[in-house]
């Protein structure tokens, strides 16, 4: 009888056993990293020292580790069409959330850069960070003419 | 000997007209047995936010259903980042239904459905809190158990 009751005690765990499964649940999102809403052209209707323009933009780089920026100047200056040599100096210093810094091209030095890496944040990965670019012109422009250069404004996501 | 064949009769006939009653117990045992299947092991949240699957369930006695997120919310694979989500549990014609956040089924959940389920059909949809923002993968691995009650001889 004792042992009667142990083996009815064992069917019974047996026969009450659990059923299980593993669900995975997962999800994606694309890498986006970029600048928008900005306007390539800028012109200085008056070339004078301590002239500005400021050029705004919309930001968004959704990497979890942040991103990098950079400011790159060309010529190194505001290049005179007639003369390379003879430009006109500028800073940009760009504004963007946690991002603050300024190039300088003021002598005419091609392809300067200057850059700044920042913490990834969920501000910036959404996309809602409005930047800026100030312009300024540092140097009197002495000879008649057309002064140009190219500033190339690049994030990469660190 | 005339007197020993007269008490040989007697107990005989004696025992012809005597009665007896015999009682049979009838026994019977069903094993209780709980099973599921999965509509989709794989679920992906939509861009929406939303994931969901059914369950089909059979179980012959009321059970107990256990539920456990590995990650507690969905872990992004190349930060620590985890994105909270919240899970609802409901069947099919049966009001009841079952809320709780993944942080809540990083511990071990349990609750219990006292009906009994043949070829039923939980709805199980999970949704984000907030949209994923930083950019790669996320993962997450949500295990569902079902017991049969101890009520029914089930183990918990």
């Amino acid at each position: 009888m004792k042992k009667l009751i142990v083996l009815s005690a064992i069917a019974t765990l047996t026969s009450g056993a659990a059923f299980a499964e593993n669900l995975n649940v997962g999800g994606a999102v694309s890498s986006v990293c970029g600048v928008s809403n900005i306007n390539t052209t800028q012109f200085f209707q008056t070339l004078s020292n301590g002239a500005t323009k400021n050029v705004g933009f919309d930001l968004q780089c959704n990497d979890v580790d942040g991103a990098t920026m950079s400011l790159t100047t060309s010529e190194g200056h505001l290049q005179n069409a007639d003369h390379e040599d003879r430009g006109v100096g500028y800073t940009a210093k760009l504004t963007a959330g946690t991002f603050d810094f300024t190039l300088s091209a003021e002598n005419g030095q091609n392809d300067q850069s200057e850059s700044q890496s920042q913490p990834g944040s969920p501000t910036l990965a959404a996309g809602g960070v409005a930047g800026n670019i100030l312009l300024t012109v540092t140097q009197a422009p002495v000879y008649a003419g057309t002064y140009a250069d190219t500033l190339m404004l690049a994030i990469t996501a660190n | 000997m005339k007197k020993l064949t007269w008490f040989l009769l007697c107990c005989f006939a004696m025992n012809a007209y005597s009665n007896d009653e015999v009682s049979l117990t009838l026994v019977g045992y069903i094993s209780p047995v709980c099973g599921f299947t999965t509509q989709n092991n794989n679920l992906q949240f939509s861009s929406d936010g939303l994931a969901s699957t059914k369950l089909e369930i059979n179980c012959n006695s009321p059970m107990r259903v256990s539920m456990q997120s590995e990650n507690g919310g969905l872990r992004h694979q190349q930060s620590a980042q985890i994105n909270a989500y919240n899970l609802n549990w409901s069947i099919d014609g049966i009001s009841s239904e079952v809320s709780a956040t993944a942080l809540e089924l990083k511990s071990i959940y349990n609750f219990d459905v006292n009906e009994i389920l043949f070829n039923s059909v939980a709805r199980l949809q999970l949704k984000l809190d907030e949209p994923l923002i930083y950019a790669g993968s996320y993962q997450d691995v949500l295990r569902i158990e079902m017991t049969p009650s101890v009520i029914s001889g089930g183990v918990w």
